[in-house]
């Protein structure tokens, strides 16, 4: 398979290159090994059941050109597509093609001991926390986090200090300009808060153009006791691109994540969110919204491991698909034995727009204690035909009047949104992806 | 587990029966041996049993091919059950009647166990020896039943008998329908049983019928001892009705560990096939020891416009169960149910549920499962609900309520959802939960003992699906839910 060649082959120019750390290199050549020897995953593996890889196992992906695109059309660029966001509080690190660009990120002002920085400005420096959590990774059974502690060489590494709380939000901006051949970015990052704190970091991951690329992010979360996190990530690569992210949460006690995923961009596309509630009363909230259209096909896997008692966990997901695109959603809530009092629920809910259009949902629940309340539910179907009818005999046309539908159903997902740039942003999106469906349509 | 007896064909049984109740006088293996099948599977047995059987030649080639088929594949491995690996090699594949010389001679020596729950059930003493394996003759009188049954049903030309009957008397309806839902190539336990399948059930009824009474196998007297690998087929013609019963409630006893049945239902336009299993087979001791393992593979096609077929189901016995009633809606207008009770204590392990595949327009499909976990008892429910783009306007509204009792238990759910057109409307809701303090708190304040109230509640719980039983099954089912249940609380 191509892929799995030209990933070989970043390994070992990878592992020539000067300058590496030497406690990394067994690390990466472990799990090297253990990607190479389970392979890609094909649909006959039960996570991958709806989601077919050939087409990244067809492709060569080169390591990202070292050249910096032009900084100044760069920049431009990001302020085209995230001008919205230009009233955020906080820092901005933006990465180009999975590589960090200090010209066009600001490091704002931050309290005493917070750090904000590239993952490839700290590898050298050795951080305690960057060496344990590669390596609490390194024998993990995902095949793209394997291969993301083998191939990562840049991402962003948070760390707040215990009882910090951080206005607006820590931004991080990733841009692919992507070349003639197809590359891959392999990005890690690290988010650590410390006990009491809170903090909001946006992810943005924009592309451009129609040309293929690879961003395989994997991101660990650590939250120490009652630390808060809000985690955003809105994902509009390129048309071409393969985006698969995997977002590992490791929650203390009475700590809190929330997390919202927004999926519009790329044409394979794979989240997989992953937590666990590892003492009691912490609590994990997933919203997820994904449009798709054309022939993209978005897939968002979660699993929320209660492995504690008094935890609670709610999960909403909404997917609208339009065209000949195709949505997975699978959700997994596991409670283990002696994880009493959990309060787990999850819904999630799709919208289908076309007769091409394809959505497979698998809510799952995994229960091993009694006394626990556990829902999940999940719905697929089309626009209210009274509705519709509704709003056309108040004079609204067929289009506008599904639009209003659309997006009524689709953006209370983003209701709960606690800063305004961020929600007017995405409602924008959300907004003009619609429009680009009418349009089409029309 | 498996009979080490040497194992016949009906017309020897009375010969080897009465040879094998004498002492073996000379101490010399007698050429009985020779009658009996080896232990093991390979084409050679495949062909003996199919000869012993004297079945048609398309039989055999049919066989034959799932063998063929049978050794390429590999045991499933998806289920969320535990058992220690069978050994195929160690089974004896052929399911004649067997010797009744290893069973209790008399009520006398059955367990004690057994007998209070026959009382407790209210199974008529008559019936109990029967049940226990008693090697006594016609425990009771149920060759007059079946033969009045019989003509009753003649006369309307429904046509209800063994499968090896059906084999010989209406070979080419066999040929026909055999395979025609699940074919030998459906999964590994399905391809098992159409190489080796030793007997079963096969029901016709022809056009425009309506069967005027219930069927049910524990009226037909050669269903007794089918064996391990049964074969049902039921086939309703246009405008049909039917209605079939499987199983009962009373424990049954059983020298076979594996069970591996296929049950096949063909509804052509306007059919209606409703099928009621309870099963309730030995489920293991208290600490998980022994029990059935029950993989079976049931599915019906609604293959006319019209048509319905609905399964409802009671599973509470069984140490491991495995099976996924299902439903293919091809014809327009088609509606599939399924109604299940899934209760596992001790050491069980269930995973079941059902198969909902949306071909024609305006299918509907209703799925109401209902688990219950105690002690040990590990429950899944599996099912899935697939439209495809052919179906216009199709429906599923699926519910899975799940019951647990006690910290040890397992309740798990996994729906697969798959949509291919747009103007389906597909529903899943699942909750988890045990019984209320409350709930327990207002019945005993009232006077009700814990376990009779607990027993109620769990009653409420499954009403939904008790309500689609034949009434006096209904009634059997509701007792029993709470004999299995006992020793659950407090």
């Amino acid at each position: 398979m191509p892929a799995l060649e030209s990933f070989s082959r970043n390994f070992q120019a990878l592992a020539a290159a000067p300058g590496a750390p030497d406690w990394l290199s067994p690390l990466r050549a472990s799990a090297m090994g253990a990607f190479l020897a389970a392979g890609l995953p094909t649909t006959k593996h039960e996570d991958w059941r709806y989601t077919s890889l050939t087409a990244i196992a067809g492709t060569d992906f080169s390591e990202p050109a070292a050249a910096d695109p032009d900084e100044a059309a760069l920049a431009s660029l990001r302020a085209a597509d995230l001008a919205e966001l230009d009233g955020l509080d906080g820092p901005v690190l933006v990465f180009v093609n999975g590589r960090f660009s200090p010209g066009l990120s600001s490091p704002g002002s931050l309290p005493a001991g917070v750090r904000v920085s590239s993952m490839a400005s700290q590898l050298a420096s050795r951080p305690a926390i960057l060496e344990s959590s590669l390596a609490a990774t390194a024998g993990a059974a995902a095949p793209f986090a394997l291969l993301n502690t083998a191939l990562f060489t840049d991402g962003a590494l948070i760390e707040l200090p215990a009882e910090t709380e951080l206005q607006g939000a820590i931004q991080l901006v990733h841009i692919t300009v992507p070349g003639p051949t197809p590359h891959a970015a392999h990005v890690r990052n690290i988010f650590s808060l410390g006990a009491g704190c809170r903090a909001t970091i946006l992810e943005s991951w924009v592309g451009t153009g129609p040309r293929s690329y690879l961003s395989n992010a994997v991101t660990d979360v650590r939250l120490a006791p009652r630390s808060a996190l809000h985690h955003y990530r809105v994902q509009c690569e390129g048309d071409g691109a393969f985006h698969l992210s995997d977002v590992r949460v490791d929650q203390a006690a009475e700590s809190r994540y929330v997390s919202w995923s927004v999926s519009l961009g790329g044409a394979l596309v794979r989240n997989d969110i992953s937590a666990l509630l590892a003492a009691s009363h912490a609590e994990c909230v997933l919203n997820g919204l994904y449009l798709a259209t054309d022939r993209q096909h978005v897939d968002n896997h979660t699993f929320i491991d209660h492995a504690q008692p008094h935890c609670r966990s709610s999960e909403t997901y909404k997917g609208v698909l339009d065209r000949a695109a195709r949505g997975v959603f699978n959700g997994k809530v596991l409670v283990r034995p002696g994880a009493q009092k959990t309060d787990a629920s999850q819904s999630n809910r799709n919208l289908l727009l076309t007769r091409e259009a394809e959505v497979d949902t698998r809510p799952q629940l995994e229960i091993y204690a009694d006394d626990v309340k556990c829902t999940h539910g999940a719905a697929v179907g089309q626009l209210d035909e009274d509705a519709l009818f509704y709003l056309r005999a108040r004079g609204i046309p067929a289009d506008v009047a599904r639009n209003m539908l659309t997006y009524a159903f689709a953006s209370d997902v983003l209701d709960g949104l606690a800063l305004p740039p961020v929600k007017r942003r995405l409602q924008g999106l959300v907004r003009r992806w619609l429009d680009k469906s009418q349009e089409r349509r029309g | 587990m498996q009979d080490t007896e040497p194992l016949a064909t009906d017309s020897e049984t009375a010969t080897l029966q009465e040879l094998t109740s004498k002492e073996y006088k000379y101490g010399f293996v007698t050429d009985i041996e020779a009658d009996a099948v080896p232990r093991g599977l390979s084409e050679a047995i495949v062909r003996e049993i199919s000869a012993r059987k004297q079945e048609p030649e398309f039989m055999l080639e049919w066989r034959l091919q799932a063998f063929r088929h049978w050794l390429t594949m590999t045991e499933p491995t998806w289920p969320n059950v535990q058992y220690p690996p069978i050994d195929y090699q160690d089974i004896v594949y052929y399911s004649a009647p067997k010797s009744k010389k290893d069973g209790p001679k008399s009520l006398d020596e059955v367990d004690p166990e057994l007998l209070k729950t026959f009382e407790k059930l209210g199974v008529p003493l008559h019936e109990r020896a029967r049940l226990a394996g008693v090697a006594v003759d016609a425990v009771f009188d149920s060759v007059s039943v079946a033969t009045t049954f019989k003509e009753k049903l003649a006369e309307k030309g429904v046509i209800f008998c063994s499968f090896s009957e059906a084999l010989r008397e209406h070979p080419d309806l066999v040929q026909k329908y055999l395979g025609s839902v699940v074919p030998y190539s459906d999964n590994f336990f399905a391809a098992l049983n159409s190489a080796v399948f030793s007997d079963g059930s096969f029901c016709f009824i022809p056009k425009g019928v309506r069967c005027p009474m219930e069927l049910s196998t524990y009226f037909r007297i050669n269903a007794i001892d089918t064996g391990q690998f049964e074969r049902t087929l039921i086939v309703a013609e246009e405008g049909a009705h039917v209605s079939y019963l499987e199983g009962c409630t009373a424990p049954m006893r059983d020298t076979n560990q594996l069970h591996a049945a296929v049950v096949e239902l063909v509804a052509l336009s306007g059919a209606e096939i409703k099928y009621s299993t309870v099963q309730n087979w030995y489920p293991g001791d208290a600490q998980g020891k022994g029990g059935i393992y029950n993989f079976v593979t049931k599915r019906g096609k609604c293959a006319g416009a019209r048509s319905k077929i609905s399964w409802t189901q009671v599973e509470t016995g069984s140490a491991i169960t495995w099976k996924y009633p299902s439903v293919i809606l091809q014809g327009d207008d088609s509606i599939g149910e399924f109604y299940s009770v899934a209760l596992t204590n001790n050491y069980q392990q269930a995973d079941t549920g059902t198969k909902m595949v949306h071909i024609g327009r305006n299918t509907r499909s209703t799925i109401i499962s209902k688990g219950i976990s105690a002690g040990h008892g590990q429950n899944t429910y599996r099912g899935q609900v697939k439209i495809l783009k052919s179906a216009e306007g199709a429906r599923n509204y699926s519910q899975c309520d799940s019951l647990l009792m006690g910290e040890r238990c397992g309740a798990h759910t996994f729906p697969y959802i798959e949509v291919k057109n747009p103007t389906a409307k597909v529903e899943h809701e699942a909750s988890t939960s045990k019984i209320a303090e409350d709930q327990l708190f207002y019945c005993k304040q009232r006077g009700i003992r814990e376990e009779d109230a607990v027993s109620m509640i769990v009653n409420g719980f499954c009403k939904e699906v008790f309500r689609k039983l034949p009434m006096e099954f209904a009634v059997e089912a509701q007792k029993l839910l709470g004999v299995s249940l006992e020793g659950a609380v407090g």
